[in-house]
C-alpha cells in the first residue's frame, strides 16, 4: 500500500487499476499521457506537444484520469502567471503513478517514445 | 520588484482574437458548473502558446492561424464535458432509483397498498381506453376515409336511420354529382355454404366492383373483382380472413378452388384482410346483380357508399343533403314518412351507433372516475409516507442537498411507483379485456376495424398514463415536501403535522368518496333498471318454448311447394319427439320480428295518427301460433286457415295498439292501414300484451299479428313447446335436421329465454363493467379511508394516551375516531349525491322503468357507502381504543 499523498493512500494497488480501467480504460493514448506527465509535462498544451495527440484526444484522457481520481489538477499561482491568465496544471498522485508502472508495463515500448523529462520549468508552488 | 497582481483577462483582439471566438463558442455546449473554469482553462493555453510562439519568432499571422486550429480541438472536448454531464445525470437517476425502490422496500404495507391502488386505476383505464378506441376513435382504415360516407334512409320524426334505401331514393341521390363524385352499391345476401366441413349459413354480401376500389381494399390472395364479372353475373367470390381460416381450411390454395353457395358452384377468387369486415361485419363479397331477389321487404333497396365531390366540405355535406331532401319532399312528396331524407355516415368517424356511443362514453367518463380516485388515494398515501420522512428530509437538507435534488428524487420514487403500477396495470387490463369482449354485444364489435387488445396504440396509452398518474399524485407532495428545508432534523415540530396538510388529505378523501358516490349511485341504477328489465313479464310463459330456424338452401329448395313439404315433414317428426306439445311454423319468431318504420297509422273514419314515431313490430303468426306460446286471445279470435287468403286482410292486434286506435270502443270488426296507399286490415282479435322484441319494448309498444300459412314462408322460424326443459330435445332436434337433409345448416336452435337474453346483451355489458368500476372505486375509497383513519391515530397516539390517562374511556375514543371517518365519507357522500342527481340524467337513456334520480336506489347506495366507511376506519378506531397510555406517554 503507497502512503504518498492523502487522497489516494488508503487504496490498494488493485483499486487505483480498478478506478483507471472503470472511468479510462488504459488505452494507449492514455498510456502516453499518463508517462508523459509522469515525465513533468503539466500544462495542456504542453502534453498535447510533447506525445503528438491533438487536443480533442488528450483533454478527455486528462478529464477522464482526473474524475478517476489518478491526477490531481489544480491552477498555477497568480505570481508565475503575471500578464497571461494562470494555466491549469496536472500532476499524477499515488493512484496515478501505479497506473504509470501498469502503463509502461503493458506497452513496453512507450517510454522511449515520450521525450525526456525537462528540467527547465520549476514545479509551481 | 514583485510584479502588480491583477486579475488577467483575455483580449479580445491581436492574434489570439481567432482562437479565443472559438472557444467562446465551444464553451456554449459546456455544463453550467464547470463552464468558467474549462474557458479559464482553454483560454490560458491559448494566450500561453501565442507568447511562446511570438517568443520563437514566428509570425503573428502564422502563430494566429496556428492557434486557430488547435483551438479547433476545444469543440471536441467541449462536446465530451457535455456528454460526461449527461452520463452523470443519468447515474444520478438510477442512484435515485435504487434509493426509491429501498425506501418502498422498507415499507412493504404502504408501498403494496400505492401500486395495488395504481394498478387497479391504470387497468381499468387501460382496458377502457382499449374499447373506447376500437369503438370511437379509430376510424375505418379506408382509402381518403375522411371523405367517404354511406347513405341511410333517415325517419326523422322516429329519429331512426336504417340501412336500407330504397331505389327510387338511391337513384335521386346517385344524381347528385354536384354532392357526390362515386356512388357505389351493396345489399346483403346471407348465403348457405356447403362443401365445407359442415353446412354453414355465411352473412354475405352483393357489392358493385367499384366498392372495395373505392374503399381502397387490397385482397390478402387473389384478386378483387372486375367489371365484366359483374355485369355478367359470373359465379365468383370474395371471402374474408376469418371465414377463409375457420371453414376454408386457411390454406392458400383457396384461390380458385369452387364453393357451393346456395347450391351453385362458385369460385373464390381471393381473400379479404382481416380487417376488412365491410358491410357490417360479412365475411362473403359476390358481385352485383340486378336480378329480382328473395326479400322478405319485397322491394329491392339496397345500400350505397358515397365519395363527396371534391367541392364539397364534409362537414357541411350533411346540411346540403338536407336542404334537397326538403325541396323534393315539398315538391314531390313520397309515400312513407322518412321521404327523401338521407343520412350520411360519415366513414372517417365511428359509425357506432348513437345510443352505443353514449354507453362507451359513459363508460370512459366512469373510468376517469377511478382513475382520479386512484390518483388521490396514491397522493394522500405519498403524503403519509412524506410525513414520516421529514425527519429524513431535514436530515439531507442539512446536508446540503438542494431543492432541486429532493425533488427530482421524490418525483423519481412516484414514478418508479406508478411504473411498476403500470406494469401491474397492463396485466390486470390484459385479464380483464378478455372478459370485456366475451361480454361485448355485436352491435359493438361489429364497427371496430381492429381488434380490441393490448397492441402498440394501448400500450403507449399504458406507458403515458403511468407517467402521467406518476407526476400527478407525485408532484403535490414532491413540491411540498421539498420545500421543508428550513425544518431542522429532530425537532418536535417536524413530528406532527401541520393543519394545512391535514386538511389537504381530509379534502382529498372527501374528493374520492364524492367520485365514487357518483360511480355506485350510477351503477346502482343499472342494476336496478337491469333488474327490472330481467323481471319484464314477456307475456308469454316462455321457459318451455324452444325456438328451431332451419335455413334451406334456395339451390336446393327452389319452389315453394319443395320448401312447404320439407317444412311439413320436419313438423311431424318434432311432433313425433316426447315431450312436445305444440308447433308454430313463420317467418320470423319473436324476438327477431319484423319492426315496420316511420308507420303512419289511420284507423278508418279518423285522421292519421301524427305518427311515424313508433316501431312497430309485425309478427307472422299460423295458426297455432297463439296457442303455443301462450299469447291469451282478448277479444275476437284467433287465425283460422282462411284467413291468410282472405280479401279482408284479417290481423290481430295488441291492446296498446287497440287503445291508441280505438280507445274505450271495441275493435274487433274496425278497419286501419299503415300508410295513405296501404290497403286496410281488418281487425278480428285482441292478443294479450306480448314483448315480442325484448323486454326494452319502449319504442314498440304498438304491435300486430299477421296471419301467416307454410304457402309464404321461406326458411321457416319453429317455436316448439315442450312439457319440460326445452334443452333437452336439441340433440334429437338437430339429429332430425340431418336425417332429413344434411345440407341443411341450423342457423340457430335455442331457448327462447337464451334468445331473449340476447336481446339485453348492451344492457348488461354497460352494467357489468359499471358495477366493476364502482366496485373497484369503493375499494379504493374505503383504502383511502383507511389510509387516512390509520395515520391520525398514529399520529395522535400521544394525545389518545394523555386522554386515556386523564380517564377517557376507550369506547369514547373509538367513537371519536369512528365519528371523524363519517365526517368525512358524510361531506363525501353529499357532494357526490349533488353531482349523481345532476349527472345520472346521462344516464337516463339507458334506464329501464326507473328514473335518475330514484330515491330507493339512492338510498341504498347510502347506507352501502356508510357501510363500507365504517368497516374502513373500525381497525384505525378499534386500535386507538387500544392504545396504552403508559407506552403512548413514553415514546417519542
Amino acid at each position: 500500500m503507497v502512503r504518498r499523498d492523502g487522497s489516494l493512500g488508503e487504496y490498494p494497488i488493485s483499486t487505483s487499476i480498478y478506478q483507471l480501467n472503470r472511468t479510462a480504460r488504459l488505452t494507449y493514448p492514455t498510456a502516453i499521457v499518463l508517462v508523459a506527465i509522469a515525465n513533468g509535462y503539466r500544462y495542456g498544451f504542453e502534453i498535447i506537444d510533447a506525445t503528438g495527440l491533438g487536443a480533442g484526444t488528450v483533454y478527455p484522457i486528462l478529464r477522464r484520469l482526473d474524475d478517476g481520481g489518478l491526477l490531481r489538477s489544480s491552477w498555477e499561482a497568480a505570481v508565475k502567471a503575471v500578464d497571461r491568465p494562470p494555466r491549469r496544471y496536472y500532476r499524477l498522485n499515488a493512484g496515478g503513478a501505479l497506473a504509470v508502472r501498469e502503463a509502461v508495463n503493458r506497452y513496453p515500448g512507450l517510454a522511449g517514445f515520450v521525450p525526456t523529462p525537462r528540467s527547465a520549468d520549476p514545479t509551481p508552488a | 520588484m514583485e510584479p502588480q497582481r491583477r486579475p488577467y483577462r483575455a483580449r479580445p483582439w491581436g492574434p489570439a482574437a481567432p482562437a479565443l471566438r472559438v472557444i467562446r463558442i465551444a464553451a456554449g455546449l459546456v455544463p453550467d458548473q464547470v463552464r468558467e473554469d474549462w474557458i479559464r482553462e482553454w483560454e490560458a493555453e491559448i494566450v500561453h502558446d501565442l507568447d511562446r510562439r511570438l517568443g520563437h519568432g514566428d509570425s503573428a499571422g502564422r502563430a494566429s492561424r496556428a492557434l486557430w486550429l488547435r483551438s479547433l480541438a476545444s469543440l471536441r472536448d467541449a462536446l465530451w464535458m457535455r456528454h460526461r454531464h449527461v452520463r452523470q445525470g443519468e447515474r444520478m437517476i438510477l442512484q435515485d432509483l435504487r434509493f426509491a425502490l429501498r425506501t418502498a422496500a422498507r415499507r412493504p404495507g404502504a408501498s403494496i397498498m400505492l401500486v395495488v391502488t395504481l394498478a387497479l386505476g391504470i387497468g381499468a383505464t387501460t382496458s377502457i381506453f382499449s374499447v373506447v378506441d376500437a369503438v370511437l376513435l379509430r376510424p375505418a382504415p379506408f382509402a381518403d376515409a375522411e371523405r367517404l360516407a354511406e347513405l341511410l334512409t333517415l325517419h326523422k320524426a322516429a329519429g331512426l336511420v336504417s340501412q336500407e334505401l330504397s331505389p327510387d331514393v338511391a337513384q335521386f341521390w346517385e344524381k347528385q354529382s354536384h354532392l357526390f363524385d362515386r356512388v357505389e352499391r351493396y345489399y346483403f345476401e346471407s348465403v348457405h355454404l356447403t362443401g365445407a366441413d359442415a353446412p354453414r349459413r355465411v352473412r354475405g354480401a352483393r357489392v358493385t366492383p367499384g366498392l372495395l376500389s373505392l374503399l381502397g381494399v387490397r385482397p390478402l390472395r387473389g384478386r378483387l373483382f372486375t367489371n365484366d364479372e359483374a355485369t355478367a353475373g359470373e359465379p365468383v367470390a370474395l371471402v374474408g380472413e376469418e371465414l377463409w381460416r375457420s371453414t376454408l381450411g386457411g390454406s392458400p390454395d383457396v384461390v380458385g378452388r369452387s364453393v357451393q353457395l346456395d347450391g351453385r358452384s362458385v369460385t373464390v377468387i381471393g381473400v379479404l384482410p382481416g380487417w376488412f369486415k365491410f358491410p357490417a361485419g360479412t365475411q362473403l363479397l359476390l358481385p352485383w346483380t340486378a336480378e329480382p331477389r328473395l326479400s322478405d321487404g319485397g322491394e329491392d333497396s339496397f345500400s350505397a357508399v358515397v365519395h363527396l365531390a371534391p367541392s364539397v366540405d364534409a362537414t357541411l355535406a350533411q346540411a346540403e343533403v338536407d336542404g334537397i331532401a326538403e325541396r323534393m319532399n315539398a315538391g314531390n312528396p313520397r309515400e312513407g314518412a322518412a321521404g327523401w331524407n338521407v343520412r350520411l355516415r360519415l366513414l372517417g368517424y365511428s359509425t357506432a351507433r348513437t345510443d352505443t356511443k353514449a354507453a362507451v362514453w359513459t363508460l370512459a367518463g366512469a373510468v376517469a372516475c377511478v382513475m382520479l380516485i386512484a390518483c388521490a388515494n396514491a397522493a394522500n398515501l405519498l403524503m403519509v409516507q412524506a410525513t414520516k420522512r421529514r425527519r429524513e428530509l431535514a436530515i439531507r437538507t442539512a446536508l446540503g442537498a438542494r431543492r432541486s435534488r429532493l425533488l427530482t428524487q421524490l418525483l423519481t420514487e412516484s414514478i418508479a411507483i406508478s411504473a411498476i403500477a403500470g406494469a401491474l396495470g397492463v396485466l390486470v387490463a390484459w385479464w380483464s379485456l378478455r372478459a370485456i369482449i366475451a361480454l361485448m354485444p355485436p352491435e359493438m364489435t361489429l364497427v371496430t376495424y381492429s381488434t380490441i387488445g393490448l397492441d402498440r396504440r394501448v400500450l403507449t396509452f399504458a406507458v403515458l398514463i403511468s407517467l402521467c398518474t406518476g407526476l400527478a399524485f407525485g408532484l403535490g407532495p414532491a413540491i411540498r415536501f421539498s420545500r421543508q428545508r428550513e425544518r431542522l432534523a429532530g425537532t418536535q415540530a417536524a413530528l406532527t403535522a401541520p393543519r394545512s396538510r391535514r386538511d389537504v388529505r381530509h379534502a382529498l378523501v372527501v374528493a374520492e368518496f364524492a367520485l365514487s358516490m357518483l360511480l355506485v349511485v350510477g351503477a346502482g341504477l343499472l342494476i336496478n333498471s337491469f333488474a327490472r328489465l330481467t323481471r319484464v313479464d314477456l307475456g308469454v310463459d316462455a321457459e318451455h318454448l324452444l325456438t328451431v330456424e332451419p335455413i334451406l338452401p334456395p339451390g336446393r329448395y327452389p319452389d315453394q311447394p319443395r320448401r312447404r313439404a320439407l317444412v311439413e315433414r320436419f313438423v311431424q317428426r318434432l311432433h313425433a319427439l316426447p315431450d312436445v306439445n305444440a308447433i308454430t311454423v313463420s317467418g320470423s319468431a319473436p324476438p327477431r320480428t319484423t319492426v315496420m318504420i316511420g308507420t303512419a297509422l289511420e284507423a278508418e273514419g279518423q285522421p292519421p295518427l301524427d305518427g311515424g314515431r313508433e316501431l312497430i313490430p309485425v309478427t307472422f303468426a299460423d295458426t297455432n301460433f297463439f296457442r303455443t306460446v301462450g299469447v291469451r286471445i282478448l277479444r275476437g279470435r284467433a287465425f283460422t286457415s282462411r284467413d291468410v287468403a282472405a280479401e279482408t286482410r284479417p290481423v290481430i292486434i295488441d291492446p296498446d295498439l287497440a287503445e291508441r286506435l280505438w280507445a274505450g270502443q271495441n275493435p274487433v270488426g274496425q278497419r286501419f292501414r299503415t300508410g295513405p296507399r296501404s290497403a286496410w286490415n281488418t281487425v278480428v282479435g285482441v292478443a294479450s300484451d306480448v314483448k315480442v322484441t325484448g323486454p326494452d319494448d319502449r319504442n314498440a309498444l304498438l304491435a300486430y299479428y299477421v296471419p301467416t300459412s307454410l304457402d309464404f314462408i321461406g326458411s321457416p322460424s319453429i317455436i316448439v313447446r315442450t312439457g319440460g326443459d326445452p334443452g333437452r330435445i336439441i340433440p334429437a332436434v338437430r339429429q332430425i335436421v340431418r336425417d332429413l337433409d344434411p345440407d341443411i345448416p341450423l342457423e340457430r336452435v335455442a331457448a327462447w329465454e337464451q334468445m331473449f337474453a340476447d336481446t339485453i346483451m348492451r344492457p348488461r355489458f354497460i352494467l357489468t363493467l359499471m358495477s366493476v368500476l364502482a366496485g373497484v372505486s369503493l375499494l379504493l375509497a374505503a383504502i383511502g379511508v383507511y389510509g387516512v383513519m390509520a395515520y391520525t391515530v398514529s399520529m395522535r397516539t400521544q394525545e389518545i394516551g394523555v386522554r386515556l390517562a386523564l380517564g377517557a374511556r376507550s369506547g369514547e375514543i373509538q367513537r371519536r375516531v369512528l365519528g371523524d371517518a363519517f365526517v368525512l365519507v358524510g361531506c363525501g357522500s353529499a357532494l357526490g349525491l349533488a353531482a349523481s342527481i345532476g349527472l345520472s340524467r346521462l344516464l337516463e337513456g339507458m334506464l329501464f322503468g326507473i328514473q335518475p334520480g330514484d330515491p330507493m336506489t339512492i338510498g341504498a347506495v347510502t347506507v352501502a357507502m356508510g357501510l363500507v366507511a365504517g368497516a374502513a376506519a373500525f381497525l384505525p378506531a378499534r386500535r386507538a381504543s387500544r392504545v396504552s397510555p403508559m407506552r403512548a406517554l413514553r415514546s417519542d
